[in-house]
């Protein structure tokens, strides 16, 4: 970087620094900029410039730089600035500072008016649609409103250039939208109340839907901080919180809920959305894909409609952003690469496709490989295996690619020209360049096992186990494989030969030592089919022998890991081990071994207990105890009950009768005052008596007689 | 099992007789003579039988290169927020915690009486306050921020934003004393001097009254929800502890009466993994029960020289008890050892608390708080190795009586006698 600038103090050269080891740390830049803000331009410039250059995309160190610079008067120097950030950051505060820097600075000019005007177009063209905007829209119609004209025909156009904008506004979704529909109608009032009435009926439900979106907007934008600025993801909480509800607004603006039929307004309302979005995840891939991918869609979806220009557009935006992409802080990201030139080939511009694989191979500190695959299966898509060869040359002669561009070419060649001998030859070429790579040998000898060349594969085999330049644990492997290839296709003599030297080589290696049948294992399984229990296989001491070998057995216990639970199991307390409790509180020492409370009743008391009707629900009839203690003293029961009860459903009259030959021992709860009550008496009249009503069993009973 | 239990004790005694002989002679390689001789004398170690030595050095900075292969495994919490606090493992960790004086006040809000319990939510996003008044408010935390959010007042004054305080719940007869949110399901838990505890769904705006009520028979003055959510431990003004099984509102408690307490209970925390629960009581113990068996497993007596014990806190990982007391020193106990590793001094020097207090960590567990009764401000520490950090003036007229800091983000809320409780919020700087 330039020159380190002059510090005050050890605090913020030690920032400096740490800015300078990682430049998106966050705590150390805002000592910086704080510092910085309190410093002259001339000094301060330097530490600006990287600021916005690291953050390219936040409004935020703009607007502090541009705002320094207007203040010692620099207004070459802003205009400079303007021109670098106003159409990439669509930030609304940028915005409105570029208004007001174009309003105090250009006064003098003879064309005042002209250049302010155009400006506010300009700023409600690109940034009109941004939630916080009403004061662009408030002051550019306040503008054009004082205008003054002379004549009729310049003030009908005074007039037309006002609704124009209002009726633009309006419809608008964005806070304070009220003021601005307010204004609007006075507007029109004082120029004709008829006209007035009119535009009120006309687009009042426009701007009705539009107060609702408004609404829903900020509901939707809630939590959305839009000045954060552009750092490499961390997976931070706050962060996938950004993203989550940034990603909710974008789905919500895809959604139309503006409810309208103008495709057009629609993708750019959701492009803007994107823009809005970039500024603060640049460095999210995921995010430049979908809006690039958005807009491919729209651009057929309009294409299919019929509106070739605007189709073409969107196509031509869609590969703007991939280019944007590319060039800014994701330009070691395959994966855009290969989206923005798989969408190219789509258009069938193959030119470009080349340079883009081309743009990225020809990066320094990169990896290749796998972009020479993608690039070969392009070239073969497009234009055949001869391009393919082209490239698969350049590869050869990059010497950053690794072996798997050899595997890719030789199966390419095999599977399109049906080509054994130039596959074959390619392979050879391979091995000749990565002799000592087991990865590739692998490839290799799946290619020959497959093509049913059990001689050469044996040749191969023998080749590379007896070469020595493998070292011996990545021959395990190849063992292993040649172990199950002689199982398939070999006699038994030959397993058991190759069986041995395996043997002999796991020998050296000093890991299954004495574990014979272990190896025995290996001969009969087939793919995840073994020839023991799962338990067996770990009595035997059998473990994968081919840790290089992807295969992974599920059935084989593994260590418990930790990480994959994701759902935490919690101990849960044990009730059994510790005693029921009631709180109470007038507690009786010794009532309960804990001080404080007592035994609640067992659960199956409390479940009837909170089953039956609460205490102050029984108003009567009160019993008189010894009565009825007597009563049951002199009951005879009968000697046989159960059954022939039973068979009239427990609703006998005998049982009726039962009871009307004992005294009645009640008490109405009326008088509170007990008295014996005679069954004969009462019964004799109850035609005709009214029946105390607190009696409910007497009055039950007189039901069923009616 | 046992003899190899007593076999591993006994290799432990031996290897840290040989550390503190490693100690003793890189002191004397190093030409610390006294110093290893003073060690040497605390130690019982016989210090001619040392020879100088550079082999400690030798075996640290051959532990250093492969200590990262060790690796630990992180839960998801760990992951996002750090470890958290592990004296084991590394004792000075790159922090990226704000520090607690760079708060500030994000929100206030104010209640007809003194106000005496906060609660947040596991994921940070809702906070609760309580107050002497019966009143509960519930509070949405981006509503808060978006209320005071500098940049968003000065530059849209004319943005809309909702309300904070999304619910009001008034069903309880006497003050609050504590509250608590359901680790899954949008309950709020409260307790109070009515002797009640009830719970509130708060997922209907029109929630007003409770849908559950656990009735006691002591003012309930603390209680921790176990992590599942289906019980929950409580502290009364009484000496015992209570376990409640929430579905079926029955209680529990430890049937040793020797185990329980003998002073009114403050304080009571689940450990995340609820394998165990901390209770604090004005006898001035601290208490440590089986999560399972509700037995008492360990006691620290007199832990705070017999002052009441106001607070307990466990820390992420459960190893590490933070107290405090009415004494103001808020002190860090290890679990597995029994013993009060750090005390945080300094608090209280102004003037004598007379309220009880809550000791808090913040997030990452890299900060202490406890709040100074005579000059209403935060007192904040190193967590490991107790260095003092700025103080933080709450802005408070009366005693802060509860704070409690968010799980996730640095944010806390103080409530007061002063009828208020203040949010603080430490912004991201950009």
């Amino acid at each position: 970087m330039e020159e380190t600038p002059e510090f005050g103090s050890e605090k913020l050269r030690r920032a400096w620094a740490t800015t300078e080891a990682n430049q998106h740390d966050m705590e150390a830049w805002s000592l910086i900029i704080r510092d910085a803000q309190n410093r002259s331009i001339d000094t301060a410039r330097c530490i600006f410039e990287r600021l916005v250059t690291t953050f390219p995309t936040t409004g935020k160190f703009w607007k502090m730089y541009i705002e320094q610079e207007m203040r010692s008067y620099n207004f070459e120097k802003v205009e400079k600035l303007f021109q670098r950030c106003l159409t990439k950051v669509l930030n609304i505060d940028l915005w409105r500072l570029y208004v007001t820097y174009v309003k105090e600075t250009k006064s003098s000019l003879p064309t005042y008016r002209e250049k302010l005007s155009q400006a506010y177009e300009f700023a409600i063209d690109k940034i009109g649609m941004d939630y916080n905007s009403y004061t662009l829209w408030n002051d550019y119609a306040n503008l054009l409103k004082n205008v003054e004209v002379v004549g009729s025909y310049a003030e009908n156009q005074k007039i037309m250039a006002v609704r124009k904008v209002y009726q633009r506004g309006i419809i608008t979704p964005m806070a304070n939208i009220e003021q601005l529909w307010r204004d609007y109608l006075e507007f029109e009032k004082n120029i004709n109340p008829i006209i007035a009435e009119k535009m009120n009926i006309e687009r009042g439900r426009d701007y009705m839907n539009a107060r609702r979106v408004g609404k829903e907007l900020e509901a939707e934008t809630r939590g959305l901080n839009r000045h954060l600025p552009s750092v490499p993801p961390s997976g931070q909480p706050e962060e996938i919180k950004q993203v989550e509800v940034w990603k909710r607004y974008i789905r919500w603006e895809k959604d139309n809920p503006l409810r309208t039929d103008d495709q057009t307004l629609v993708t750019k309302r959701v492009r803007f959305a994107y823009e809005q979005c970039l500024l603060c995840l640049s460095h999210h891939p995921d995010i430049w894909y979908e809006a690039a991918l958005f807009l491919q869609e729209s651009s057929k979806l309009l294409s299919e409609k019929g509106d070739v220009n605007a189709s073409k557009i969107f196509s031509e935006e869609a590969a703007q952003i991939y280019e944007r992409a590319i060039s800014g802080p994701l330009r070691k990201n395959q994966l855009l690469y290969f989206a923005y030139a798989d969408f190219e080939e789509s258009r069938l511009r193959y030119p470009e496709v080349h340079k883009i694989y081309q743009r990225y191979i020809e990066m320094e500190d990169i990896d290749p490989t796998l972009a020479y695959l993608q690039y070969m299966k392009f070239a073969r898509r497009a234009e055949g295996i001869k391009s393919t060869r082209e490239v698969f040359k350049k590869a050869r002669e990059d010497i950053r690619t690794r072996f798997h561009v050899y595997v890719g070419a030789a199966l390419m060649e095999y599977y399109c020209t049906k080509n054994k001998d130039i596959a074959f030859r390619i392979f050879e070429l391979g091995l000749k360049k990565f002799p000592d790579n087991a990865d590739y040998i692998m490839a290799y000898v799946d290619y020959l096992s497959h093509l049913n060349e059990d001689n050469n594969t044996r040749v191969l085999f023998e080749r590379v186990l007896t070469s020595g330049q493998l070292k011996n644990e990545d021959t395990v492997g190849l063992w292993n494989r040649f172990l199950e290839f002689e199982c398939n296709v070999g006699d038994l003599a030959s397993i058991v030969k190759v069986e041995k030297r395996r043997a002999h080589v796991l020998q050296k290696l000093q890991e299954f030592e004495g574990k014979d049948t272990a190896q025995l294992v290996d001969r009969y399984k087939f793919m995840d089919l073994y020839p023991c229990t799962p338990a067996e296989l770990k009595a035997i001491g059998y473990r994968d022998i081919s840790t290089h070998a992807m295969i992974i057995n599920p059935n084989i216990p593994r260590g418990l890991s930790i990480h994959d639970s994701q759902e935490p199991t919690f101990v849960r307390p044990d009730f059994s081990q510790m005693i029921p409790f009631k709180p109470k509180a007038k507690y009786i020492p010794g009532e309960h071994p804990v001080r404080g409370g007592a035994f609640p009743p067992p659960p199956a008391v409390s479940n009837l207990l909170s089953l039956l009707p609460p205490p102050n629900c029984f108003r009567g009839p009160f019993v008189k105890l010894e009565a009825l203690v007597d009563l049951f003293m002199r009951l005879n029961l009968p000697e046989e009950a159960g059954g022939q009860w039973s068979a009239s459903g427990g609703h006998d009259v005998r049982l009726f009768e039962l009871s009307k030959s004992v005294h009645w021992v009640v008490d109405p709860s009326g008088d509170r005052k007990r008295k014996l009550i005679m069954a004969d008496d009462s019964d004799d009249e109850d035609g005709n008596k009214p029946v105390l009503t607190s009696d409910i069993y007497r009055a039950r009973q007189q039901r069923k007689m009616r | 099992m046992k003899e190899e239990d007593k076999k591993e004790e006994r290799n432990k005694v031996k290897q840290r007789e040989l550390t503190y002989k490693l100690i003793i002679s890189q002191l004397f390689y190093d030409g610390h003579q006294t110093l290893a001789q003073e060690l040497a004398a605390i130690v019982e170690q016989e210090a001619a039988a040392v020879s100088p030595s550079d082999r400690l050095m030798n075996i640290v900075s051959m532990g250093l290169q492969h200590e990262h292969e060790v690796e630990r495994p992180l839960n998801r919490l760990e992951y996002t927020l750090g470890p958290g606090l592990d004296l084991e493992f590394e004792t000075e960790p790159q922090t990226s915690a704000p520090e607690p004086a760079m708060y500030e006040t994000a929100y206030v809000t104010s209640h007809k009486d003194k106000c005496r319990a906060a609660a947040f939510t596991m994921d940070g996003n809702l906070v609760a306050t309580g107050s002497v008044d019966a009143s509960i408010k519930i509070l949405d935390v981006d509503r808060m921020l978006a209320k005071s959010d500098p940049d968003a007042v000065e530059l849209h004054p004319d943005a809309v934003v909702g309300h904070p305080v999304i619910r009001t719940l008034y069903d309880h007869l006497d003050e609050i004393t504590c509250l608590e949110f359901h680790p899954r399901e949008q309950i709020l838990i409260s307790g109070s001097r009515d002797t009640n505890i009830k719970m509130f769904d708060f997922s209907k705006t029109s929630a007003k009254k409770a849908f559950k009520t656990l009735t006691d028979a002591e003012q309930v003055t603390c209680m921790s929800i176990h992590p599942s959510g289906d019980f929950l431990a409580v502290t009364t003004e009484g000496p015992v502890l209570r376990f409640y099984d929430i579905s079926s509102c029955q209680c529990y408690v430890c049937p040793y009466p020797r185990e329980h307490h003998t002073g009114p209970l403050t304080s009571v925390r689940y450990a995340a993994d609820a394998r165990v629960c901390a209770t604090a009581s004005k006898d001035g113990d601290v208490k440590v029960w089986d999560g399972v068996s509700a037995r008492c497993v360990q006691t620290f007596s007199k832990c705070h020289d017999g002052a009441e014990v106001c607070s307990v806190l466990f820390s992420r990982n459960g190893k590490y008890i933070l107290s405090s007391g009415l004494d103001s020193v808020v002190k860090l106990w290890e679990l597995s050892t029994g013993r009060c590793l750090i005390a945080y001094t300094g608090a209280g020097s102004v003037g004598r608390q007379e309220h009880s207090a809550h000791a808090m960590f913040n997030h990452t567990e890299d900060f202490v708080m406890f709040p100074d009764e005579a000059t209403t401000s935060l007192c904040a520490w190193d967590a490991r190795n107790a260095q003092r950090k700025n103080l933080l003036s709450l802005g408070h007229n009366g005693p802060v009586r509860h704070m409690v800091h968010s799980p996730c983000s640095p944010a806390f809320i103080t409530c007061s006698d002063d009828f208020r409780a203040r949010f603080w919020y430490r912004r991201n700087v950009h």
